[in-house]
């Protein structure tokens, strides 16, 4: 018998996840369907014996697959997508407390020719807000089996596998579909009609309210009070990823540093083990220790999103986007950049409009991502001195706080021109649930950080490991012979190649060791530290080895020079992965090769002006 | 004859239900199916609705009460919905 698959489908915001992770435990896998980067959620789940696998598709307003995600789930459901079986049941997740919405939804999928089983979550919340539903007769009367779910408390589950089972009993074969055809305004009409007379007789409703949220949203959504506290929020949040995550990743530092230490005296001396400390270990470990930030500030982001404020923050940013003509969405994406720009182009797919899409998907890299941030601090740490301005700003502080400033200037300036010139059309539509207010669960909470850890440390383990592995190659062969006194990474490929492109940068202050040091900033930005420390131990100075690099540094490189590379980091196109995740998610080659001229030419500009105006004036 | 209410004329917090959907007026009502979209979030004949708020600053976009449920929506979209205040 092949395997029996079960699909989740609903309407957004209707706890479908929740339902998906409670039904599955820990067991499933995020993936993406091939082309597109819809997130793909699969688990298992057994049943007397019998293994199924549960799909967790997107959640969706109609068939008629608007956004990426909307057509994905109608392709899914049809059979349109390649390699994937059509489910053999439909569990239709529907919001208790939105039923004429999610019923005529409910109606359009089961024309299709599915069996189908409704689970009826967030039965909790209709109950408190005195919504009596006879799911009996409502269950007649839809001719579809109905069980009453709570899926953040884990109610109703039982019901639900016993109804899966008898299913998997009654009906062992694929079901014959019927075709899709989109419907007309009027068939939509006529199916809320249906859909209204099935309520009046099975739902009685007290005029409710809820209370909590509407408290909450007097504040949170007051035109003073809420700005201040989407701003507080955002301050809370950048302190906790910039200030508790150094606490960890200095401990995870130390650690690796110890490690390669011990590596190094143990092993033979050789090229596995010069691989292993300098290129695998020392590679992977400056990428690694960014997973605290980005756990942290997923954290947030997934507690902001579970509690219902994200949605909040989305309609008060929406006028400040509209102005560079994206709407409110695009502003958890760019949220997200400032971990890293990878999770941020990817949250670009909830935005319905594909024009939208592809400009926040464009600037989202400007956006200060946190691979920047240590080297920002080294650099303002070895050439801006630390002193006050007028009497208590501190400089290095207030450089930092600038080169923020220019990427989010930067991000909304090309949003703008890109919004003119490339991607012209209307202001896009801006309609969006507002959840209600709930506690977060912790489970979901948790499921969530580790699927964003799993995708932070494939990207480490793969892209950048392979990189770092290859610069390490190129940066210690050829060996120099006997007769060469030069430093050795002067003779290596790393060397010349950098000796080769060393003209192109010398217009903008960069020397060849620079230039060294940026070709494994391509692998991940902040691995151009660990670059410039290979370019500068190696270089066989004793003295330099001696020196922390901040101080080789500030006596190798003038004023000029690394105020030019600070510039020239603020816009970079610097790291493969970024534009590896625009390929797949625009599935052209074109648009990450616009990214990469557009980045490194704003780069090239602004390094080659900071350094001229820097020279001029001293 | 008399322009029709739509939801972004009425005062906030008044009950008040639709009476018709048309995107006759929108500048993009053919390319972006305005009608559907709003059919399919739910803004129907006969639903009722409520203005709850208005964004900071410019009072753009909204969140309306639909039945039971908040949903924010732009000036431009509102204007495609025509409603009577419940008296």
């Amino acid at each position: 018998m092949s395997t029996y698959q079960v699909a989740l489908i609903g309407n957004p915001n209707c706890g479908k996840t929740a339902l998906f992770n409670a039904l599955t435990g820990s067991r499933h896998k995020v993936a993406n369907y091939p082309g597109v980067t819809v997130e793909k959620r699969q688990g298992m789940l057994a049943i007397n014996d019998t293994n199924i696998h549960l799909l967790d598709l997107p959640g969706i307003y109609s068939l008629r697959g608007i956004s990426p995600d909307e057509l994905v789930a109608r392709q899914a459901l049809l059979g349109e997508l390649a390699n994937e079986p059509i489910p053999n049941l439909i569990i239709f997740v529907a919001d208790a407390t939105n039923l004429a919405l999610n019923l005529r939804l409910a109606i359009e999928v089961k024309a299709l020719g599915y069996p189908m089983v409704i689970a009826l979550n967030m039965m909790d919340v209709a109950k408190e807000q005195g919504v009596e539903i006879d799911i009996q007769q409502l269950s007649q009367l839809l001719n579809v089996p109905i069980i009453a779910t709570v899926a953040v408390k884990k109610q109703g589950l039982n019901e639900l596998r016993q109804q899966i089972a008898t299913h998997i009993e009654a009906h062992p074969h694929k079901p014959s579909l019927n075709a899709w055809q989109e419907p007309s305004a009027e068939d939509l009409r006529q199916t809320y009609a249906i859909v209204d007379l099935m309520l009046n007789k099975t739902v009685t409703e007290k005029p409710w309210r809820h209370h909590l949220t509407e408290k909450l949203d007097r504040i949170l959504l007051h035109p003073i009070w809420g700005m201040l506290c989407l701003l507080a929020i955002l301050f809370c949040m950048f302190q906790a990823v910039f200030s508790w995550a150094v606490v960890i990743q200095n401990l995870m530092q130390t650690g690796i540093d110890a490690t390669i230490q011990w590596l190094h005296h143990t092993l033979p001396d050789g090229p596995l083990t010069n691989l292993i400390c300098d290129g695998v270990l020392a590679g992977v470990g400056s990428v690694v220790v960014f997973l605290p930030q980005i756990l942290i500030l997923f954290l947030f982001i997934l507690v902001l999103e579970d509690s219902g404020y994200m949605a909040r923050a989305a309609f008060l940013m929406d006028r400040l986007m509209s102005k560079i003509g994206l709407n409110g969405k695009a502003f958890i994406p760019m949220l997200s950049a400032y971990a890293c720009a990878i999770p941020g182009i990817m949250a670009a797919r909830t935005i319905e409009n594909l024009k939208d899409r592809m400009v926040t998907i464009m600037i989202t890299p400007l956006t200060t991502c946190s691979a920047r941030l240590p080297v920002y601090t080294l650099l303002i740490a070895a050439f801006i001195p630390s002193k006050d301005v007028l009497g208590f700003i501190n400089l290095q502080g207030l450089v930092m706080f600038l080169l923020y400033l220019a990427g989010i200037s930067a991000a909304l300036t090309m949003g703008f021109i890109f919004k003119k010139f490339l991607f012209k059309g209307r202001a896009p539509l801006m309609l969006m649930e507002m959840p209600i207010y709930r506690l977060p669960s912790l489970h979901n909470i948790l499921v969530g950080l580790g699927e964003r850890a799993k995708i932070f440390l494939m990207r480490a383990g793969t892209i950048i490991l392979s990189v770092m592995i290859l610069l390490w190659f190129l940066s210690s062969y050829p060996t120099p012979p006997a007769s060469w006194h030069g430093a050795a990474v002067a003779y290596s490929f790393a060397g010349r190649i950098g000796q080769f492109l060393e003209p192109f940068f010398a217009p903008i202050g960069f020397n060849w060791q620079m230039v060294v040091a940026l070709i494994p900033g391509l692998a991940a930005r902040e691995a151009a530290i660990a670059g410039l420390g290979t370019v500068y131990a190696v270089s066989g100075n004793e003295d330099t080895i001696a020196q922390s690099l901040i101080q080789t540094l500030h006596h190798e490189w003038g004023l000029a020079t690394g105020l030019a590379i600070l510039a020239w980091y603020v816009f970079a196109p610097q790291c493969i992965s970024t534009l590896a995740v625009t390929k797949r998610e625009t599935n052209s080659w074109l648009w990450p090769t616009v990214m990469f001229v557009y980045m490194f030419s704003l780069a090239y500009l602004a390094a080659f002006i900071v350094f001229h105006i820097t020279n001029y004036f001293l | 004859m008399q322009t029709p209410l739509t939801l972004d004329q009425i005062p906030k917090n008044k009950k008040a239900f639709i009476t018709a959907i048309d995107d006759r007026s929108h500048p993009h009502a053919e390319l972006s199916n305005i009608e559907k979209r709003l059919l399919e979030m739910g803004f129907v004949e006969g639903a009722p609705v409520m203005l709850l708020h208005e964004a900071p600053f410019s009072k753009d976009p909204l969140i309306v009460r639909l039945r039971n449920n908040r949903i924010a929506i732009r000036r431009s979209e509102a204007k495609c919905i025509q409603v009577q205040l419940q008296l």
